[in-house]
């Protein structure tokens, strides 16, 4: 029986609104913006795309922040956001960029390392666009994006992704992920491309050490790990047993030389930066979980990861129900947001502090609030009121 | 900004005088010198210690080598000096035998003629499982095997008590006759280094 013209007709206007619907929201998020207070030792704000002019006013360009004590020391480059549904790592930088205090040295922030990949979420996961952190002053709204550059920046992919320059063979999907594509190329695609003015930027501006934030799966074994590239792996081998002894447990790995694309091997083989990336703990993107929400995602409580850490089979500790404590006392329960961001910040203090030990030429002398700190008061009270803040120390990312 | 003072003067403590270091188990051993560092399971706990060694200024960099893959090309490494102890620091890691380019079988067969060999030396074998429970498995995993391959084979045992915590090590100690030091944390590795080699 043939279909009734109008019936026809009523199935194609359905399907307009419903791709009307879902159009608004992919376009809300691609554009909402995240706000940032600066911190008072914050000098200038500059674009990636100032090191690869090809990247200006395409969404692989996102802002540094750069501050500089104006006194001699060394240099350290961090990166948040390279996978950014692994949210912990742009929180993490915000917290630091919103309370650091150099007092040698010179300091750059990027936030959203991949910002085209921060518009968007992972594709047919049922992924939440945002999550909140309670602030001091009210309620703050991040996203929450993809692990791989939005296909509508790059696209179509590859059936093979081949890697430049060492053409190795790597997943398809992997050519827009910005930590498959280092050191990148000028005439790439967009995320080798991003890449590429990120080696620029370390380059040109003699970066002394390079951090790369990232979380990870439970069920991953190189969770709650630094990887570091060959020069880096006494810096990460004493903060990781430091760390380990006297705040949180931390393992550290060493760069695979047969595994390429990596910051850790790409950064720290085409640069003279000492590079080190971090994991921190993210139940939300292991494959067992159930419902993915935003509690989920701040709270890190799943009961179906609860049973495979019962079974052994996750890396870190992990415990919903009674938890596990920390050097410090603190029973940590799930894999909470502030633990996460906690992570990092002292991760970052703890290396910084064997680099000046191990490389004295190159000391940088910083403050920021630690594990310590975030744990006590939570990452909410280290944001500030944009309201409140002097406009010239507001930006927006 | 005072907790960060005061935990960056608790790390320079722990790290500077050892005050927070706990050693227990069995007396720490009497060391020989010159000794061959290696690990089992290509984890990075040789290098780890190879630095905690460096960092307690107890022995001459040049008391000792580190040689991460004995008998996997020279069959002469064991006897490359008169070595009078093989110090092997056991964890394996998926990165690291991804790196060599091995199996965990192959790394087994390697430390199984290391161990044939280091006792036709009389070599004083020092096991060491130095990096707690993140290098330990479930039965049959590589971090198992290559514990299994060193540890009942060896003098003496220092084992991170959060990596014995299902008594693995103990039982082993006790079937075996092996003394057994305890530490706290892999930094209070180098805080049994100083005992092994107290200063004159």
């Amino acid at each position: 029986m043939k279909n009734p013209q109008y019936l026809k007709i009523l199935f194609l206007v359905l399907s307009g609104v419903l791709g009307l619907l879902a159009g608004i929201e992919f376009w809300e998020l691609r554009h909402y913006k995240e706000t940032v207070v600066v911190s008072e030792d914050f000098t200038e704000k500059v674009m990636l795309s100032q090191y690869l002019p090809s990247l200006k006013n395409t969404w692989g360009d996102t802002p540094i922040y750069v501050y500089d004590s104006g006194v001699p020391g060394g240099s350290m480059l961090v990166l948040g956001g390279t996978h950014p549904y692994e949210p912990a790592t742009s929180l993490a930088t915000y917290v630091m960029m919103e309370n650091i205090d150099v007092t040698s040295g010179k300091v750059y922030i990027i936030p959203h390392a991949n910002m085209s990949a921060s518009t968007l979420g992972m594709l047919g996961n049922a992924y939440i666009k945002y999550y909140h952190i309670e602030t001091t002053w009210g309620q703050k709204k991040f996203r929450v994006g993809d692990r791989n550059t939005n296909p509508l920046d790059q696209w179509p992919d590859p059936f093979t992704y081949v890697h430049y320059p060492s053409t190795q063979n790597l997943a398809y999907q992997d050519i827009r992920n910005l930590n498959r594509t280092f050191p990148g190329r000028p005439d790439g695609t967009l995320t080798e491309r991003i890449s590429y003015a990120i080696m620029e930027l370390i380059r040109n501006e003699d970066i002394d050490i390079f951090f790369d934030f990232h979380e990870a799966s439970l069920m991953y074994p190189v969770v709650s790990t630094y990887v570091a590239h060959d020069r880096s792996m006494d810096i990460s081998m004493m903060a990781a047993m430091m760390l380990s002894a006297t705040q949180f447990p931390m393992k550290s790995e060493a760069s695979p030389k047969n595994l390429r694309g990596l910051t850790h091997r790409e950064v720290g083989d085409f640069s003279n930066t000492l590079a080190i990336l971090m994991e921190t703990p993210e139940a939300f993107i292991d494959r067992v979980v159930g419902r993915m929400s935003e509690e989920l995602m701040l709270e890190g409580k799943d009961e179906f990861l609860q049973t495979a850490a019962e079974k052994g089979l996750v890396y870190c500790d992990y415990d919903i129900y009674e938890g596990f404590p920390d050097a410090l006392g603190n029973m940590i329960i799930g894999t909470p947001m502030d633990y996460r961001v906690g992570r990092h910040l002292s991760g970052t203090l703890e290396a910084l502090n064997w680099m000046n030990q191990f490389f004295p030429d190159k000391a940088i002398s910083v403050t920021f609030p630690n594990y310590v700190d975030v744990m006590n008061n939570g990452s909410g009270h280290y944001l500030h009121d944009p309201s409140k803040a002097d406009p010239s120390r507001v930006f927006q990312n | 900004m005072r907790k960060v003072l005061i935990l960056v003067l608790l790390s320079m403590l722990l790290f500077t005088t050892g005050l927070f270091a706990v050693v227990s188990g069995d007396p720490v051993v009497e060391g020989q010198l010159p000794f061959l560092l290696t690990n089992a399971g290509q984890g990075p706990g040789g290098k780890m210690a190879r630095l905690l060694i460096w960092q307690s200024g107890a022995i001459e960099d040049t008391d000792f080598d580190y040689n991460a893959e004995p008998l996997k090309e020279d069959p002469n490494d064991l006897t490359a000096r008169e070595y009078k102890m093989l110090f092997v620091i056991i964890g394996s890691s998926a990165k690291g035998l991804g790196a060599s380019g091995i199996t965990i079988d192959e790394e087994i067969a390697r430390l199984n003629k290391m161990i044939e060999e280091a006792k036709k030396l009389n070599m004083f074998i020092i096991a060491a499982h130095i990096e707690g429970k993140a290098r330990r498995g479930n039965p049959g995993s590589a971090d198992e095997q290559s514990i299994d391959a060193i540890a009942p084979y060896a003098d003496y045992l220092i084992v991170m008590k959060e990596g014995n915590i299902d008594g693995k090590f103990t039982r082993i100690a006790e079937e075996k006759d092996i003394p057994l030091t305890l530490i706290d944390n892999t930094i209070d590795f180098m805080q049994v280094i100083k005992l092994m080699f107290p200063a004159e």
